[in-house]
């Protein structure tokens, strides 16, 4: 057993850091008050391979494994969660599940184009009556010819508006139950009847730009199914699982973010005459914030390696998200705190590390769900 | 022997004074070095300054080079059988050092902050790590070269009545393959805050957007110059553009100097400019929170201020 | 075109913090990382080679350790590195001699390339040194360099000049930092270093005889980082600006 990160993943989280720091963290309080999707971070970062973490390198990728994958999420979400969400949907939620359920045709035609950031990825997975319940989709695919024709609409989808290639959950059977969901690879650009609904104003994560989207009679080539008919809702569990690896990585680098901006903070800032680091109060706060994401990170670390030994992982996934975004949450939440009135104004970091933080406890399943996956585990 | 040389005289001078020090602890005489300049007149004025003997050398070379710089002064070090040499720390004598050092064998000491002798030895301190610590180091070899960076030390009062030996030389050396093939004075025009030495920068303290002019003219008297300010004069009266802001949300400024002028210190502001090396306060409340972050601070109103402040620096360049 | 970069493994020097008890730096457990301005001395390299062909050799005095900062530059797009194992006192003239022993045994060479100083020191020594002890040229302070089939042209920032020398190869080369922007390596390049080769030769295979170290420490101390807060106040506004004056002048700022 070794805690250290190889030669490898060090040189990785050094790259990413230093180009989030170059990059990303100057412009990261403009995404957030434009509410503007970061088009030119994302053109940069493809040429660095971080739009294709764990794709095969035949397909353009670096072809890495999963706790690299972890590391480049979390050094960009430190600067902007926004930016690390986008990522985390492209590279975990599009790229991999073409990776590992699409045909070589599928591969050779999306994945290059994915991992260049020609066009970026989006999930289509949920809908207004469809959350964590998945079966309960509305949307639907109907073959004809040689054609899917999709009708419905699906909501909250991160880069909604902004990505091109889309993977839409769609019920082929209705009578299947469980068994009737497919998936499909979408290229907005080459369909009609895709349409992009309402555009939501959010708490946090401004950059991400989520919306609705919704299909009138949208053709999709039979080519673009993803699988067989009926695997969707195996692909979207499966999917999830790396997913939330990827979310779990968000939270750790606002976490880690929140931290630092606090401990900056308290050692500047003076009052009766000493940094507020000097007092206890702080101190066991930090101490806190420091200890849960440990803990956090080696979870997620745990779960990766999971992963990539094969087999299930879903347990490992959901404790790792679970823990990381609740360590996000009370990391945020104190670090506001500890930065007091400060804390509360949009002039400093933690403002928005504060909003950013609270949807990493409810997206790609919410801390209730990921209680559900965990017990189900270990009740079995 | 010491042996002192530096291209520019008031380096020179400044060297000759902690040289004669030197010399005399360790009972050995002050030699200067001018080259290439059959300049009697600053031979005397060395001499006045501190100097025991000037060697005034005439060279086959032009402009400087430091492969042929080194030529010279080996055989001058060698001759003279000098065991501490002290070269000006400007770029020449930066470059220059080092080769010669490499030449003799010797050790080199860069951008000296203090030098003496101890025992016979000789000790120098200078910074390291960014200024965050000062390192005292012992020369082991038979000759030690250091370079003296300007303003370290004060020169000696001249004295007219001095006497030394003014000693001619010519010296040719083996011309260095590279060629000069221009010279640009370069141009001090503005740089971006992140990049500056000097930044100055203006606050509420500042009536109209016009008065800017007068934090312009005192950077102006500064190389790597930038204006900055603080959040009002940019986010709020647009007085200046959002390059020019430093803070929390502006920019994140490190220069060797920063003037805070007519800022009263809020938090943000400090979190963007804590980092400079020097920090000048510039405000007429003596209770402004800047002066808690100040090396250098001025009560006073800056109408006031900034044109003697002007005035003065220029003085003291010349 | 062969081209070396000499490079240096430092620790991150923002990091270094004094401690208040002992009232010395505390260097350990820092990271360690490759000098700064040697990056742009390496990128400076990758770009010639990509104009003109050839190799880039790194070659590094360092810690053994130090194999994991010379892969950044190996992904960066060096070819290939030399690293000289050497865990005691970096003396300017030891280690200098020890990368001229490497540099023979790396054969014919074009340029070397080197930073015009590492940010943990600073003291501009290792060009010319190295560029002494082979007896060739040195451009120093370039912030723009061009090469031809025949010789190079730099342009030296000597900070309110800029002089532009010419010199055939073989030629030794110190950059600024403004030369260039250095690249971040990718994903895949940074994959790809694993495969670049490594030699590592000891002090004694590069020099017959390692040569006593010319300058010792005797001690570090910590700078206290406090403001001074000196402050001119009550008293004539012509005599507090030549009291800023004069200290600024021994700050050596004017």
């Amino acid at each position: 057993m070794d805690f250290e990160l190889t030669d490898k993943q060090k040189m990785i989280k050094n790259m990413v850091r230093e180009f989030a720091q170059k990059e990303i963290a100057p412009v990261a309080e403009e995404i957030d008050k434009e509410e503007k999707f970061p088009h030119e971070i994302i053109k940069k970062m493809a040429p660095l391979g971080l739009l294709a973490v764990m794709v095969p390198q035949e397909y353009g990728g670096a072809g890495l494994d999963t706790i690299s994958y972890a590391i480049v999420i979390e050094e960009i979400s430190k600067e902007c969660a926004s930016t690390g969400v986008i990522a985390s949907v492209h590279n975990s939620l599009v790229s991999w599940p073409i990776t590992e359920f699409g045909t070589k045709a599928q591969k050779e035609k999306f994945l290059p184009i994915l991992a260049k950031g020609e066009k970026i990825g989006a999930f289509a997975a949920t809908e207004d009556n469809a959350g964590t319940d998945l079966g309960a989709l509305e949307t639907t695919a109907k073959l004809d010819g040689d054609e899917y024709v999709i009708n419905g609409s699906k909501t909250f989808i991160t880069s909604g508006k902004d990505a091109e290639i889309h993977i839409v959950f769609a019920i082929t059977d209705k009578s299947a139950g469980h068994k009737g969901i497919s998936a499909f690879i979408v290229d907005k650009e080459k369909t009609e009847g895709f349409e992009v609904g309402a555009i939501f104003e959010k708490l946090g994560i401004h950059g991400s730009v989520t919306s609705e989207l919704i299909f009138k009679d949208m053709r999709v080539p039979k080519e673009n199914l993803l699988g067989e008919e009926g695997d969707g809702l195996k692909i979207a569990l499966a999917t999830l699982d790396g997913g939330r690896l990827g979310i779990a990585a968000q939270a750790l680098g606002i976490a880690q973010a929140a931290l630092e901006e606090s401990i900056e903070y308290s050692k500047n800032r003076q009052q009766f005459g000493r940094p507020i680091s000097k007092f206890q109060a702080i101190q066991w706060k930090l101490a806190d914030m420091a200890t849960n994401i440990d803990a956090a990170r080696l979870l997620l670390y745990r779960a990766c390696h999971a992963k990539d030994q094969g087999g299930r992982f879903s347990r490992e996934a959901a404790m790792a998200k679970l823990f990381a975004s609740e360590a996000a949450m009370e990391a945020a939440v104190e670090g506001v705190q500890i930065h007091g009135g400060y804390g509360y104004i949009k002039e400093y970091k933690i403002e928005r590390l504060f909003r950013d933080a609270k949807i990493t406890e409810i997206y790609e399943g919410t801390s209730e769900a990921q209680r559900m996956v965990i017990s189900r585990d270990i009740l079995k | 022997m010491v042996l002192a040389y530096a291209g520019k005289k008031q380096l020179m001078l400044e060297m000759l004074g902690k040289g004669r020090e030197l010399a005399n602890e360790l009972e050995k005489e002050l030699t200067a070095v001018i080259v290439g300049d059959e300049n009697h007149a600053l031979a005397e004025e060395y001499i006045q300054y501190g100097a025991d003997k000037v060697f005034l050398i005439r060279t086959n070379q032009e402009m400087f080079k430091a492969e042929e710089y080194t030529q010279i002064l080996t055989g001058l070090i060698e001759e003279s059988e000098s065991e501490l040499v002290l070269i000006g720390s400007n770029k020449d004598g930066k470059e220059l050092a080092p080769r010669l050092a490499a030449k003799l064998k010797a050790g080199c000491v860069s951008e000296c902050t203090d030098i003496h002798i101890d025992d016979g030895d000789i000790i120098t301190e200078r910074t390291i790590f960014s200024g965050k610590a000062v390192a005292k180091e012992k020369i082991n070899s038979k000759q030690g070269i250091i370079t003296v960076p300007s303003k370290t030390f004060d020169p000696l009062d001249a004295d007219t009545g001095r006497n030394g030996d003014i000693i001619e030389k010519e010296i040719m050396v083996d011309p260095s393959r590279s060629k000069i093939i221009d010279v640009k004075e370069m141009e001090h025009s503005g740089v971006n805050v992140e990049d500056a030495e000097v930044i100055v920068s203006c606050g509420r303290g500042f009536d109209n957007r016009e008065d800017i002019e007068l934090a312009e003219n005192l950077a102006a008297q500064f190389k790597g110059r930038a204006i900055g300010c603080s959040r009002p004069i940019s986010a709020d009266l647009n007085w200046l553009p959002e390059e020019h802001w430093v803070g929390l949300s502006g920019h994140k400024v490190k220069p060797r100097v920063y003037f805070a002028v007519g800022i009263s210190g809020q938090i943000q502001h400090i979190a963007g400019m804590r980092d400079s090396d020097i920090i000048v306060a510039i405000n007429k409340d003596p209770d402004a929170l800047i002066f808690d972050n100040a090396d250098y601070g001025i009560v006073g109103d800056l109408y006031k201020v900034l044109p003697e402040l002007i005035d003065a620096i220029e003085n003291a360049k010349t | 075109m062969n081209i070396i970069v000499c490079a240096k493994q430092i620790v991150n020097v923002t990091d270094i913090r004094i401690d208040k008890k002992t009232n010395k730096p505390v260097l350990q457990g820092l990271d360690n990382k490759i000098s700064d301005i040697d990056k742009n001395a390496v990128e400076e390299a990758i770009r010639v080679r990509d104009e003109k062909g050839g190799k880039v050799t790194i070659i590094m005095v360092g810690p053994s350790e130090a194999t994991e900062t010379v892969k950044e530059l190996l992904a960066m797009g060096a070819d290939e590195a030399l690293l000289i194992p050497w865990d005691q006192d970096y003396d300017y003239h030891v280690v200098s001699e020890l990368l001229i022993g490497g540099i023979k045994k790396l054969g014919d060479y074009d340029i070397i390339l080197c930073g015009e100083a590492s940010l943990d020191l600073f003291s501009g020594q290792i060009g010319p040194r190295v560029a002494e002890l082979l007896d060739i040229p040195q451009i120093t302070y370039a912030q723009e360099i061009g090469a031809d089939d025949e010789k190079v042209v730099g342009d030296r920032n000597l900070g309110d000049s800029i002089v532009t020398v010419e010199s055939s190869y073989p030629v030794l080369i110190t950059v600024t930092k403004e030369i260039n922007e250095p690249r971040l390596p990718s994903l895949m390049d940074i994959l790809g270093a694993a495969n670049k080769p490594i030699e590592i030769l000891e002090a004694d295979d590069v020099v017959s005889e390692v040569s006593s170290p010319t300058v010792e420490t005797i001690d570090i101390t910590g700078v206290s980082m406090d403001r001074k807060n000196i402050i001119y106040e009550e008293m004539p506004v012509g005599e507090a600006v030549s009291k800023l004056v004069e200290s600024l002048g021994k700050e050596g700022v004017i």
